[in-house]
């Protein structure tokens, strides 16, 4: 029996986050999916998914909602996950990243920067692989941010993202930030 | 284990209705009482065994903000798959919509140190769709035993709210209180987990997974225990000598115990007799009232000491290690440790034996143990077995080195035993077709010294229990034999009618019994008895048993019209049925073996009625156990007429 559960996404509602054995499936955007998740996206029901090491994003069509389609997904999710030959997943690293980072932020980590005062947000480098996070509030002075920042979020992200391989400071003078790259 | 857990400072029970109502639920032991006088300052019990609250508690408590609420202990459960009434109320309060006794919002507890388990529990409450706010209690425990949960991935992965007490800190249950103000706002989980038995699992290892969550380890002073206690060949044989001493305490401490309710039952018989000098009134008094009543109170002293000891061995730990290190044997019934338990209960008497049950989490083992517990020589057996074997050996017959006597008791004991496991096994098999398994959990508690207070109340509540449902049963089925047995009343004219001389009390009493409504009773069985070599004296008795098995004694002790009815062995030894003696070897091997099997007690069926929630079930054991009882003893009768 493969284990899993939903996770709310904020302020997406059309959003689960369903978390998943780690490694269930390669990560990148869903292109199609085996048995009955994949009926599910054929008439719309689903309307897009996601992969990441320890979790698959599905978005619901117009006019669904969870509280409705949540236990058929789940079962559709289960028995799709018991044949991973049958998915077809384009590698989206940039997408991908963009969406655990902005999850953490919403998340753990987001917690401690606000009690901090401060703000953090996650923004994809147009058409490329890599994310930039961008400091604000109290840590655009503060000199402890980049490292603290560094620690708290590269703790999750590596968790998350185990083909993460670089991490390196934006350019001065945006603020205080980081770019994350994620690359094989 | 029934009321009077919380105390005598009287919880409000009255339906204070507008406030708002919030309710909790969780496991036995999962801290809920400990919490529920945290908020509304009341006092109760705060034990550890199985089944502490019961009843139904109320309680006012004051928010943040001044506003009063009322906060409901709903009784301890490990599922919401209803089996007990206790179990029952916390369904039908989660289900009834629209009622006003229906909780506005739940504060579910789990565990720290157990929660995959208490998980499923939280698992069907979210099915109910009510407000859930989650109580993480033991969260200091689970810390100090090198244990670890991130409260906030636990949150998000549940999709409620989470909130960690402990026991005696103020920030657990403040922080609550905030909580609880809030509960219009609470979060509710975007998809609710799931409901199949066999996907809770696998969703409740996820969440922990995602919450980082690691399992407490064995407090020290408890492992090096453990290393001797559940060491195998160390362990074993310690089992076996707490198992020697619970017997011995249990036959040999109570016997003069009993003794002592025996005199002064016979004293009070006595003193009836020589005040009351209407006859009927005397003899009824004397045989139906105070023989009925004491026929049980004499058991008392054996329920109380049982009691002392499972509550000794509970408050201590080491019951769950003794269930720990049965569980393989149980297990070949398909049963799990604990059901050792209620099987050992059982020897004393099925009742708490049945009520032990409580303990076993899966509905499908709690049945099949209720339906195999009947069969363990309870202590009413005994005096049946000893009066039968005493009729069957001498005092001084051998078998080999040992007394015949005893050889032929531990046999009964043994086969009983043997009995209930078999019989165990097959209703587990029958009743798991197509289930799933459900997965088996064990608490292991740290070892600690018991408190006096939890003991004595618990025997307390169970004696008190015992007499109360048991003496109604039995005296009115003493009574009701009284009247059988006496009745129709014949004038002096038919008795002389009839050729008995009228002079002669103990021959118009024979008159009398001979053609009393409970002969004709005993007749009208004998179609069913007549192949086992029952008469209808030992019919009656059989069906007097059904109140209680020691009433088999004193009945065929009243239809033998002995000089003492509680040792009516050489009367009953000098009957005669046709041409042979009524109580001849095959007889005597049928009706130990009806005994063994048969449930010969209306008190064992009225608690599987209590606990089951249906008549199905009792009906269904009853049934069985006769069908069973009566072809085993015409199987016996045969054989040894046989070889005879």
């Amino acid at each position: 029996m493969i284990g899993l559960h939903a996770e709310r996404v904020a302020d997406d509602p059309r959003a689960v986050r369903w978390v998943v054995p780690a490694g269930s499936l390669p990560t990148g955007r869903v292109r199609s999916a085996p048995s009955a998740l994949g009926a599910m996206f054929a008439d719309a029901t689903l309307s897009a998914g996601l992969v990441e090491h320890t979790a698959v994003w599905l978005w619901l069509g117009d006019g669904r909602s969870w509280a409705d389609m949540g236990p058929a997904v789940q079962s559709a999710l289960r028995e799709a996950l018991g044949e991973p030959s049958g998915w077809v997943i384009e590698p989206a690293p940039g997408e991908v990243l963009e969406r655990v980072a902005g999850d953490l932020l919403n998340g753990s980590v987001g917690d401690f920067i606000r009690s901090h005062g401060g703000t953090a947000a996650a923004e994809r480098v147009a058409g490329g692989d890599a994310v930039t996070v961008r400091l604000g509030g109290a840590c655009s002075n503060c000199v402890a941010a980049d490292h603290t920042l560094r620690l708290r979020l590269m703790d999750g992200l590596r968790r998350r993202c185990p083909d993460l391989v670089e991490v390196e400071a934006a350019e001065p003078g945006a603020g205080g930030g980081l770019t994350l790259r994620l690359g094989r | 284990m029934t009321d009077g857990c919380h105390g005598g400072s009287g919880p409000t029970t009255t339906a204070d209705s507008g406030l708002t109502r919030f309710a909790l639920v969780g496991s036995p032991n999962s801290g809920k009482t400990t919490l529920f006088n945290a908020l509304t300052g009341l006092h109760a019990k705060t034990g550890n065994y199985p089944g502490v609250t019961v009843s139904k508690f109320e309680g006012r408590t004051r928010l943040d903000g001044g506003r009063s609420v009322l906060v409901e202990d709903l009784p301890g459960t490990y599922s919401l798959d209803p089996i007990s009434p206790d179990e029952q109320i916390v369904v039908d309060i989660l289900d009834a919509s629209g009622d006003a006794d229906r909780p506005d919002a739940m504060l579910v507890l789990l565990n720290a140190t157990t929660l995959r388990r208490s998980l499923g529990l939280l698992a069907q409450v979210a099915q109910t769709g009510l407000p859930i706010c989650v109580v993480v209690t033991f969260a200091d425990d689970l810390a100090r035993r090198n244990g670890r949960l991130d409260m906030a991935a636990f949150s998000r992965a549940l999709g409620v709210p989470v909130v960690a007490v402990a026991a005696g800190q103020r920030d657990g249950v403040a922080e609550l209180r905030r909580l609880m103000a809030g509960h219009r706002s609470w979060s509710r989980p975007v998809v609710p987990p799931p409901t199949d038995a066999a996907e809770v699992p696998a969703w409740a290892d996820s969440v922990l997974s995602a919450s980082d969550y690691q399992l407490p380890e064995a407090d020290e002073r408890t492992r090096r225990i453990d290393a001797v206690l559940l060491h195998p060949v160390l362990g074993t044989i310690v089992f076996l000598l707490v198992m020697f001493t619970f017997f011995q305490t249990i036959f040999t401490v109570a016997a003069p115990l009993q003794d002592y309710v025996e005199t002064f039952f016979g004293w009070l018989g006595e003193l009836v007799a020589e005040h009351v000098h209407l006859g009927w009134l005397s003899a009824f008094l004397s045989e139906a009232v105070i023989g009925g009543i004491g026929g049980v109170l004499v058991f008392v002293p054996q329920i109380v000491l049982l009691f002392v000891l499972i509550a000794v061995l509970e408050g201590t730990g080491y019951l769950a290690r003794a269930a720990f290190l049965m569980d393989r044997v149980m297990a070949r019934a398909g049963l799990e440790g604990r059901a050792f338990v209620a099987l050992l209960s059982s020897y004393a008497c099925a009742i708490p034996g049945i009520m032990a049950t409580r303990s076993l989490p899966s509905a499908r083992d709690r049945l099949a143990t209720m339906m195999g517990a009947p069969l363990m020589t309870c202590s009413a057996r005994l005096p049946v077995y000893i009066l039968l074997v005493s009729l069957l050996f001498a005092g001084e017959a051998r078998i080999g080195p040992f007394n015949a006597r005893g050889v032929v008791m531990f046999a009964l004991y043994f086969f009983g035993a043997v009995a209930a496991m078999l019989a165990a096994a097959v209703f587990k098999k029958f009743t798991s077709r197509g289930g799933p398994m459900l997965p088996f959990y064990m608490e292991m508690p740290p070892y600690q010294v018991p408190r006096l207070k939890s003991v004595v109340a618990e025997v307390w509540t169970a004696a008190a229990a015992f007499l109360r449902k048991v003496t109604t049963i039995i005296l009115a089925t003493t009574v009701v034999l009284w009247v059988l047995l006496n009745l129709p009343l014949r004038d002096d004219a038919t008795v002389a009618a009839a050729g008995v001389d009228t002079t002669d009390n103990s021959a118009v009493s024979a008159y009398v019994l001979n053609n009393s409504y409970a002969a004709s009773i005993g007749r009208a069985m004998e179609p069913v008895f007549e192949p086992l070599g029952f008469d209808w004296r030992i019919n009656i008795g059989v069906l007097s048993s059904l109140a209680a098995r020691e009433t088999f004694v004193a009945t065929l002790g009243q239809v033998a019209a002995a000089e003492d009815p509680e040792d009516p062995g050489a009367a009953l030894a000098a009957m005669r049925v046709d041409d042979r003696p009524l109580f001849d070897v095959p007889t005597i091997t049928a009706l130990l073996v009806f005994f063994m099997f048969a449930l010969q007690c209306m008190s064992t069926v009225g608690v599987l009625r209590r606990e089951t929630g249906t008549w199905r079930w009792p009906l269904i054991a009853f049934s069985y156990m006769f069908v069973l009882a009566w072809t085993m003893a015409f199987i016996a009768r045969t054989v040894v007429s046989a070889f005879g």
